[in-house]
């Protein structure tokens, strides 16, 4: 009879790419077959994947795997981490491609200085390096500009940089995605180097709280841009240098204080790519800023307009009417609203695609108007004043609520919202 | 059916014949390339052979492309990603209490007769067979022959005992 075993190596293969890591590692200990098929395999070592992954399981899958291209501690427990982690992955993974080691205290936990040092003498050709939140000390290291030039991703955010990694981030030049949202200590014209150094850069994120205006014509200058956030940008009074940015596609502006309302309109005007926008506490963000919204930017499908308190209901009518991509809206914290803000989706045909509609903190529009709302439209998750989905019987914790929406896993997070509701619905 | 459609026939293995519609065997893309290649299935040529299909799975054949015949071209990228949805309607009846024979011989003929979506369903199928399962109940389902030595079952045990726990000693 035929059987498994009886697969050529190309049948087996596609079966096998369907498993998971866990799967795979059980079918090596069956037979010989299975094991050489499976032991040259490129594997992802992800506590995300492999929910309770310890170094028990690492060790055993760096043992047996000669292919392992990426590794993240993401969902692992950082605790449990052996000392002797980073130099097991150097010795079994020296080809690594990517690593992602965020909030784990290096220096206490592997016995190593300074994370980005090591990393970089340790897997030359790592592709994608994620240290958010590590704390980095001056080392011994040095690093020669060839083990700078294979990195394409450098995550950072939160992290806190020695004056040696500090001029290490202005060595590099062939960054395509670098994350250096609340870096301490980075001043404009460390920014404005790496900016010039890389100008392949297509996802930048940048804190703005030590960014001036002295920065964007530098980001201007990056053609290749197509995801941009400042998380403060409380300093900047005008956004000219932006305008011709036209292939921007994610943008996030957090906290324009000073940016009146016909310098975000002129902006806006010009980006006609964006799918996702992100304008919280936006203090000038007005009717006439969502009118050049919902006329330009008709690709939209996140938009987040949280504390963004002159928008009126006449203003959420027309966007309502004019942006027939959106899935997820966040009107959080805009206090002038009511019911009436709300009119247009009485008609299906207007947002046909919303799946999340926030008025958190916005005390005028009624739960009854959004349930009603819901009843036509079952994919939609309708969150009202206190945070919670109008249609559970349970309250959720939603946390804070407001989406990231440069997260890699939003789509998931959204998904995962709505199947929690789905079953508190009940 | 319109009388001016073409027919192709089709001999298994076990020499069982069968007629079938071009626009039906034309899901296979060797019989599709045979058919160029040849020129055969003008009219009432001599029946392609098929001895690696024996009549009974060559049926199943039909029955599934038949069942697709007006579904959309897939994108032909060979060993590209296999979408992970569940199968669903046909599909799932289809596969469903199917006995291991049958279903290696319909991956095999799928195979050999390049039917992305045929092998995709399939392929699926036997994963969803061996997800959430133990290493022996695996090896029993399947009929494993373990042809490792002793030393050699003892070090792939010893580095993949994780897989039982899930977990950490």
């Amino acid at each position: 009879m035929v059987g498994l075993q009886d697969l050529p190596d190309d049948v087996l293969r596609r079966i096998f790419e369907l498993l998971d890591l866990t799967t795979r590692c059980r079918l090596e200990t069956l037979c010989r077959r299975f094991r050489d098929l499976l032991v040259t395999w490129p594997v992802h070592i992800s506590g995300q994947e492999v929910p309770g992954l310890g170094m028990h399981a690492i060790r055993g899958i760096l043992a047996q795997h000669r292919n392992v291209v990426s590794f993240s501690c993401q969902g692992m427990d950082i605790d449990e981490l052996a000392p002797d982690l980073v130099h097991l992955l150097a010795r079994k993974a020296p080809d690594l491609q990517e690593l992602h080691m965020n909030f784990v205290d290096w220096s206490n936990a592997f016995d190593v200085p300074n994370a980005l040092f090591t990393c970089l003498a340790y897997f030359p050709r790592l592709h994608t390096l994620a240290l958010n939140g590590v704390r980095m000390e001056d080392c011994d290291i040095s690093i020669d500009d060839n083990q700078l030039r294979s990195l394409r991703g450098l995550h950072l955010q939160a992290a806190g940089l020695c004056p040696q990694a500090v001029a290490v981030l202005l060595r590099f030049c062939k960054l395509q995605s670098l994350n250096l949202d609340d870096v301490l200590p980075l001043q404009d014209r460390d920014i404005i180097t790496i900016l010039t150094n890389n100008p392949d850069l297509e996802s930048l994120l940048l804190d703005g709280d030590d960014t001036s205006s002295a920065v964007l014509p530098h980001l201007g200058a990056l053609r290749r841009l197509r995801r941009l956030s400042i998380s403060f940008c409380e300093s900047f009074t005008e956004l000219t240098p932006l305008h011709a940015s036209e292939q921007l596609q994610w943008l996030r502006l957090r906290k324009l204080a000073l940016c009146p309302s016909p310098r975000v309109c002129d902006l806006l005007h010009n980006l006609c790519n964006l799918t996702r926008l992100d304008l919280l506490e936006g203090v000038h963000v007005d009717d006439h800023v969502v009118a050049v919204l919902a006329s330009r930017c008709l690709r939209l499908e996140y938009l987040v307009l949280a504390w963004c308190w002159q928008i009126t209901d006449h203003g959420v009518q027309v966007l309502c009417r004019n942006l027939p991509q959106l899935r997820v809206l966040d009107l959080t914290g805009l206090k002038v609203l009511t019911d009436d803000c709300l009119s247009p989706l009485e008609d299906l045909a207007c947002l046909p695609r919303l799946q999340e509609l926030c008025f958190r903190y916005v005390n005028a529009v009624s739960n009854a108007k959004l349930l009603e709302l819901t009843e036509g439209r079952p994919e939609l998750v309708a969150i009202d004043y206190y945070g919670n989905s109008v249609t559970a019987v349970e309250d959720l914790d939603f946390g804070y609520f407001t989406r990231d929406i440069f997260a890699d896993d939003l789509d998931v997070k959204i998904a995962a919202t709505r199947a929690a509701v789905t079953r508190a619905t009940s | 059916m319109t009388t001016s459609e073409k027919f192709v026939k089709l001999r298994s293995s076990d020499d069982k014949e069968f007629e079938v519609p071009v626009k039906i065997v034309g899901m296979s893309v060797t019989i599709k390339n045979m058919l160029e290649d040849l020129g055969l299935g003008d009219s009432d040529e001599s029946p392609i052979p098929l001895p690696n299909v024996s009549g009974s799975i060559l049926e199943k054949v039909i029955e599934y492309c038949t069942e697709h015949q007006h579904d959309d071209p897939q994108p032909d990228d060979d060993l590209a990603h296999v979408d992970n949805d569940e199968p669903e309607g046909f599909d799932a009846e289809f596969v469903r209490d199917m006995d291991q024979g049958t279903l290696f011989h319909l991956i095999l003929a799928a195979n050999f007769l390049d039917i992305k979506s045929l092998l995709d369903l399939t392929c699926k199928h036997v994963a969803s067979m061996i997800k959430n399962k133990g290493p022996q109940e695996i090896r029993d389902q399947f009929n494993i022959r373990n042809d490792f030595t002793p030393e050699e079952e003892e070090r792939v045990q010893k580095e993949n005992d994780w897989t039982n726990s899930g977990s950490n000693p």
